[in-house]
């Protein structure tokens, strides 16, 4: 047997791809995430209303997917529902992560791999008429933290959703001048998602494959006009028809988490098939946005490749669309923020529930037992972990491409960094 | 003049100290033009090998954060202070071992089991356990987990240190700047970016320097008063135990701080420094009063060490206690 290792770069968290061969044969391609924290255990004994604010620390680049959803899994349990007011604020939190993290896979991680036939090192290494691009990528990725700064009152691991709503207004100053700097960086996001997009094309005409296009299931907790803050899930098969719509409450019967060989993260199965999250099954279960920009480029999307689109590639450009989706909603909900109550009041209980959010990489749950105020099980059920199988399935279609009998195309090595990329895994999130 | 030559690494962590220097934005590109990142797995396309292949010395700045959690954790670190002429500390993971140090309380092979064999929703009929596994060839290892999270400070010498959880990026540019101009701080407790003084003292709220409630609220109690000090409404704040530098972020959206700065300057355990201000906080009322309204303080080690229980004493203490049990036992042993 001969063992390919390749340790990745440019994305979140330690990970390595380990592709087996038996004679010229690819036998198995893996993804080895190689870190734990242990967040399982020891929120244990935690009380609840702690749980937003540590939680957040799973992951500095998805802490505000995790905020949301603690105080909405502490929610279920108490049986309340928080004002409108304080929903808002919340749905514009979660579309300052998408912002933020859809420019930063789009521009820093994925978009060097495109010019000429290597690819370039990083964003701050593009020439010629590009080498404005990291300081566009930078301003337009910057928004969308500001926005998590306005909105949750901290820039990596925000502060303000609490139990039964927010613990603040957000300051009118901060929402006028935010609102002033989405209208600057719009058209900036604009005109950058069209570069990537030709250079997109670029790389798709040199390699001449967009990768595994295998018809998959999707899920996605989105409904039309959503701003990620997540009611159900929802299952595509894969004719494109939809399978399933189910509470968070009800994962355990759809989704089955299985261990993986040698990897500290864990992947999720719906009904015992492989299944895809992420930007790609948003846009498969919701082929229409809602606002202009973003709906346009969606046309485009549709227009070249289909509905529902399989090519694993086209994750990155969904990437796009989104990106011009979210800053557009959030400006459209920075016109008009509502006031009223800001919290409103309960009795805390014991017992169990699931909180959903749909954070930048698919549905993201927690599921908390209370007992005497305290935690006594969390369960986190991960985005990224959705795409294990997914992920692996499409590394296996890369290096059979590029494993011959004889010999191994270097084209791999930049292949599995694509695959990888294409999914956005966020380690810190799948292993915890 | 030569560029320097800087490195960022990301060990044990969540990955916001990373996103917290790509936040400098435009300062980022600043920094391009003064100095050439050599290694930056999250944003470039470095390896491990490559730095393996630089001589000792070679980089002349690294920010490490993380905690060393993995084997692979450890060997980085040794790695990247024998290649860095400074060694920064990075954040809270880096600094003092951050929410992660918490599994040190019962360990590493107790999170293991917890999130593969215990955890609701999943099919482990084996009884698989990551990095467990005998009967896989070397080239399939998986990094093992080190029975303690540490500090990088416990396993190599640090030479300063940037705080919080995660730093601000104004004083994340401040702490660059700091260092590009003015070298390595040469005394003190060597911080970088921050300035010497308490949370406490850049704290906007009115103070009357006493704490007279009957029990501490939890902060689902009741919304606290915006003007008013924390502690003297009830809810635990650490502000008196921890250093300034975050621009009182969270005091400013009305909830109390949990410390992630780590202790002020000359404070040795934070956890201590904070029940310590605490019972200050009720000097003149009697002792029963003062222990009732202490007994209300639930999860005590998650609210006084949630950033600092890696490096605290009391972590010392429980490893000396498992390492020397009889010893310990003896000491127990009521006096006579």
């Amino acid at each position: 047997m001969t063992v390919l290792t390749f340790p990745l770069s440019r994305i979140e968290g330690h990970a390595q791809i380990i592709i087996r061969l038996s004679g010229g044969e690819v036998t198995r391609a893996t993804l080895q995430a190689t870190e734990l924290r242990g967040f399982e255990y020891f929120l244990n004994g935690a009380p609840a209303e702690q749980l937003p604010l540590i939680v957040a620390r799973i992951c500095g680049v998805c802490s505000t997917a995790h905020h949301v959803a603690a105080v909405k899994a502490l929610e279920t349990i108490y049986g309340i529902e928080p004002p409108p007011a304080a929903i808002y604020i919340r749905e514009l939190l979660m579309l300052g992560q998408l912002i933020q993290n859809q420019a930063t896979s789009l521009f820093l991680f994925t978009m060097p791999d495109f010019p000429d036939r290597q690819g370039v090192p990083s964003v701050f290494d593009f020439g010629g008429t590009d080498t404005d691009i990291a300081a566009r990528a930078l301003e337009v990725r910057r928004a969308g933290t500001d926005l998590i700064m306005l909105a949750g009152g901290q820039f990596i691991h925000p502060i303000r959703a609490v139990i039964g709503g927010v613990s603040s207004m957000m300051p009118t100053d901060g929402i006028a001048a935010l609102r002033e700097r989405l209208k600057a960086v719009l058209p900036l996001a604009c005109e950058l998602f069209e570069r990537y997009w030709r250079m997109f094309i670029g790389l798709r005409d040199r390699i001449g494959t967009l990768g595994d296009d295998t018809p998959s299931y999707y899920l996605a907790a989105v409904t039309e006009g959503h701003a990620y803050y997540g009611s159900k899930l929802r299952i595509l098969d894969p004719n494109g028809i939809e399978q399933a719509a189910f509470s968070p409450c009800d994962y355990g019967e759809y989704l089955t988490e299985v261990p993986v060989e040698n990897s500290y993260s864990n992947a999720t199965l719906f009904n015992g098939h492989i299944m895809r999250a992420n930007s790609l099954a948003r846009l498969n279960l919701l082929p229409q946005l809602g606002t202009p920009l973003a709906d346009s480029f969606m046309q485009r999307f549709h227009r070249e490749w289909g509905h529902p689109a399989h090519a694993i590639l086209l994750y990155d450009l969904a990437r796009g669309i989104e990106l011009v989706y979210c800053l557009e909603k959030a400006l459209e909900m920075l016109e008009h923020v509502p006031s009223g109550e800001l919290k409103v009041h309960y009795e805390p209980c014991d017992g169990e529930g699931c909180g959903l959010v749909e954070a930048p990489r698919g549905p993201l749950i927690h599921h908390y037992r209370i007992e005497n105020g305290l935690v006594k099980m969390v369960k986190f059920i991960i985005p990224t972990q959705h795409n294990i199988l997914a992920i692996e399935q499409a590394l296996m279609v890369a290096a059979r491409r590029y494993v011959h009998d004889d010999s191994i195309n270097l084209e791999l090595e930049r292949a599995v960094g694509r695959v990888v990329r294409a999914f956005d895994p966020c380690i810190s999130c799948a292993t915890h | 003049m030569d560029k320097v030559k800087l490195a960022v690494y990301w060990a044990g962590a969540c990955g916001g100290c990373d996103i917290a220097i790509v936040e400098l934005g435009e300062h980022l590109l600043e920094l391009a033009q003064v100095a050439d990142i050599v290694f930056w797995p999250c944003a470039m396309d470095f390896k491990l090998a490559d730095v393996e292949a630089m001589s000792d010395g070679y980089i002349d700045i690294t920010l490490f954060n993380g905690s060393i959690r993995t084997d692979e954790d450890l060997h980085v670190a040794k790695l990247l202070r024998s290649r860095s002429r400074a060694l920064i500390a990075f954040g809270s993971c880096a600094t003092e071992g951050c929410v992660p140090g918490l599994s040190n309380v019962r360990g590493s092979d107790y999170a293991l089991e917890r999130a593969y064999l215990e955890a609701p929703g999943t099919e482990n009929t084996q009884g698989m356990l990551p990095g467990r596994a005998s009967n896989l060839p070397d080239s399939l290892h998986l990094p093992g987990l080190r029975p303690q999270v540490r500090a990088l400070q416990d396993v190599v010498t640090v030479d300063a240190f940037v705080r919080g959880c995660p730093p601000n990026y104004e004083q994340v540019w401040k702490a660059i700047n700091q260092l590009l101009t003015e070298g390595l701080p040469r005394s003190g407790e060597r911080l970088l970016g921050v300035d010497p003084r308490s949370l406490c003292d850049q704290c906007p709220r009115v103070r009357i320097g006493k704490i007279r409630v009957p029990r501490f609220k939890r902060i689902h109690e009741a919304i606290p008063d915006s003007e008013q000090c924390f502690l003297e409404q009830g809810f635990i704040c650490a502000g008196p135990a921890t250093h300034a530098g975050c621009s009182a972020a969270c005091i400013k959206a009305n909830m109390p701080c949990r410390g992630c700065y780590g202790p002020p300057e000359g404070v040795r355990d934070q956890g201590s420094a904070i029940l310590d201000a605490v019972v200050a906080g009720f000097a003149g009322q009697n002792d029963a009063a003062i222990q009732e309204a202490l007994a209300s303080i639930v999860d005590p080690i998650g609210t006084f060490y949630r950033y600092s229980y890696a490096v605290s004493l009391l972590n010392q203490l429980a490893e000396h206690r498992n390492a020397q049990p009889e010893a310990v036992a003896v000491h127990a042993e009521p006096k006579r």
